[in-house]
């Protein structure tokens, strides 16, 4: 059965000031899949991402043509960006936890929506730690601050907190760069469980990560993308010798 | 870049090229051994294999070794990858020029029953196709496919005709039976000889194309298709 596209970009260009970022980017992605961008830096991978729930937006030199279709409706149009982000959650290269308990980290976005009911909010909190595989570790100590949490467990409460907003998509900007082995494992068995439920985005610079993880990658060059596919073809048979070259750790 | 990595990719090369000279004397001598009754000579084809084997196992670790610290993708994963099936090849090609050698010495203090003359030129189109597979393998090119294919019809005929003619000898006298045997499985050995030697080159055609074909299932358009396909690429 086809999968449904649940982002589709046409012809997107974008620019920092006079610096032109992506070129003309025609992309696809499916619904419940994770897609991996790869590139070298400045390849406009991160940016491409951001432009997904609009965090660009904050960049005031940013100037954006083409489309980005978010279920067929164009998300730079007149649109509720608060709603587009609580629909498209993003995770950070490094673990942002807020200065609270873990409690209070999950349960404050919904909070922030208007939700008071304390047994609703204890089972979001309950579900959404569970989901991001850290309800056994952390449920004695609810209470405590999340900053006392390990590095790969914070970035956990970051994906759990992300997971509470009950989204459709996540973003993950290099969400393992700054954890170790071990805790890069969790997390990308945690996307393989969170992707039946998700559609998932994950920037990264490591090329068996995406290998492992994703479903399918985009290969970004110079603010293009050179090759989009299937991503057991992209690391057996890539069709650009650019993609080839990038991979072998031949570019340069 | 990578300029250790490219080192070791060549290394596995250089010493797939020296496990294939070694097989390629092996088969060439094996037939010489058959032909000249030589059974000293059958004796140091069957020493040989050792070197063969010992070849086998050390590039397998090297080759593990490799995947496992350098992470190998593309072009590079389907150049290593391959390895163990070349080399599994190889292997199996010197221990078929062990059988023959034994099957010589065998039959050395026997007066043949007809000349040598297929069983020589069998040998000779296998070791002209195991040449050819390797070559395509260390310059990564397979516009000889055809000749391939070719090569090893005509070593399944010439098999055949063996086949044929010594059933004639056995027939005509019971005496023949024990040689005529012997020369059919000599036969059949270079047979399965081409045939590891064309499993190379399809192994190349997967290094440089992506794509895995089995010769057997080739026919003339495909050929021209296939070989027209590589033109224009190149």
């Amino acid at each position: 059965m086809d999968k449904k596209i649940k982002f589709d970009a046409k012809n997107l260009d974008l620019f920092y000031g006079d610096f032109q970022a992506l070129k003309s980017i025609n992309l696809n992605i499916y619904e419940k899949e994770v897609t991996a961008f790869i590139g070298p830096s400045g390849c406009g991978k991160s940016t491409f991402l951001r432009c997904l729930n609009r965090m660009n937006d904050l960049i005031e030199s940013v100037r954006i043509n083409g489309e980005i279709l978010f279920d067929g409706q164009d998300i730079n149009g007149d649109i509720d960006v608060i709603n587009l982000r609580t629909r498209v959650g993003m995770v950070f290269q490094k673990p942002n936890p807020f200065p609270m308990s873990i409690y209070e980290n999950i349960a404050y976005g919904p909070k922030c929506q208007g939700l008071k009911d304390k047994t609703k909010l204890d089972t979001i909190v309950q579900e959404s730690l569970t989901k991001a595989a850290l309800w056994e570790e952390v449920k004695n100590r609810l209470n405590k601050s999340a900053l006392g949490l390990s590095g790969g467990q914070q970035q956990r409460l970051c994906i759990a907190r992300t997971i509470a907003m009950q989204p459709e998509v996540i973003l993950m900007d290099e969400p393992t760069s700054a954890l170790d082995p071990i805790a890069t494992a969790k997390i990308e068995d945690l996307m393989f469980k969170l992707k039946k439920d998700y559609t998932i985005i994950i920037v990264t610079h490591s090329m068996q990560q995406a290998g492992r993880i994703s479903d399918k990658t985009a290969f970004f060059l110079m603010g293009e993308v050179v090759e989009f596919n299937e991503t057991p073809l992209i690391f057996t048979n890539p069709a650009d010798k650019r993609t080839e070259d990038y991979i072998t750790g031949r570019f340069g | 870049m990578r300029i250790e990595y490219n080192k070791e990719l060549k290394m596995i090369k250089d010493e797939i090229l020296l496990m294939s000279t070694v097989t390629e004397k092996m088969l060439s001598d094996s037939v010489l051994a058959l032909n000249s009754k030589d059974i000293e000579l059958a004796k140091t084809v069957i020493e040989r294999d050792d070197l063969v084997d010992a070849k086998e196992i050390e590039l397998q670790l090297i080759v593990s070794q490799v995947i496992a610290t350098q992470g190998p993708v593309a072009t590079d994963l389907r150049r290593l990858a391959s390895t163990y099936k070349i080399i599994t090849n190889l292997e199996r090609i010197a221990d078929l020029a062990v059988n023959i050698c034994q099957r010589v010495i065998e039959i050395s203090e026997e007066i043949y029953m007809k000349p040598l003359i297929d069983i020589p030129l069998e040998c000779e189109l296998t070791e002209k196709l195991l040449k050819l597979s390797i070559q395509a393998f260390i310059d990564e090119d397979i516009s000889r496919l055809r000749e391939v294919v070719e090569l090893e019809d005509r070593i399944d005929t010439i098999n055949e005709t063996i086949h044929h003619d010594c059933m004639s000898y056995m027939m005509e006298d019971p005496k023949n039976i024990h040689q005529g045997t012997v020369f059919c499985l000599i036969g059949s050995d270079l047979e399965r000889m081409g045939d590891h030697a064309t499993n190379i080159f399809e192994t190349v055609f997967y290094i440089v194309t992506g794509n895995y074909i089995d010769f057997n299932d080739l026919d003339e358009a495909m050929i021209n298709q296939t070989v027209e396909k590589l033109n224009a690429e190149n």
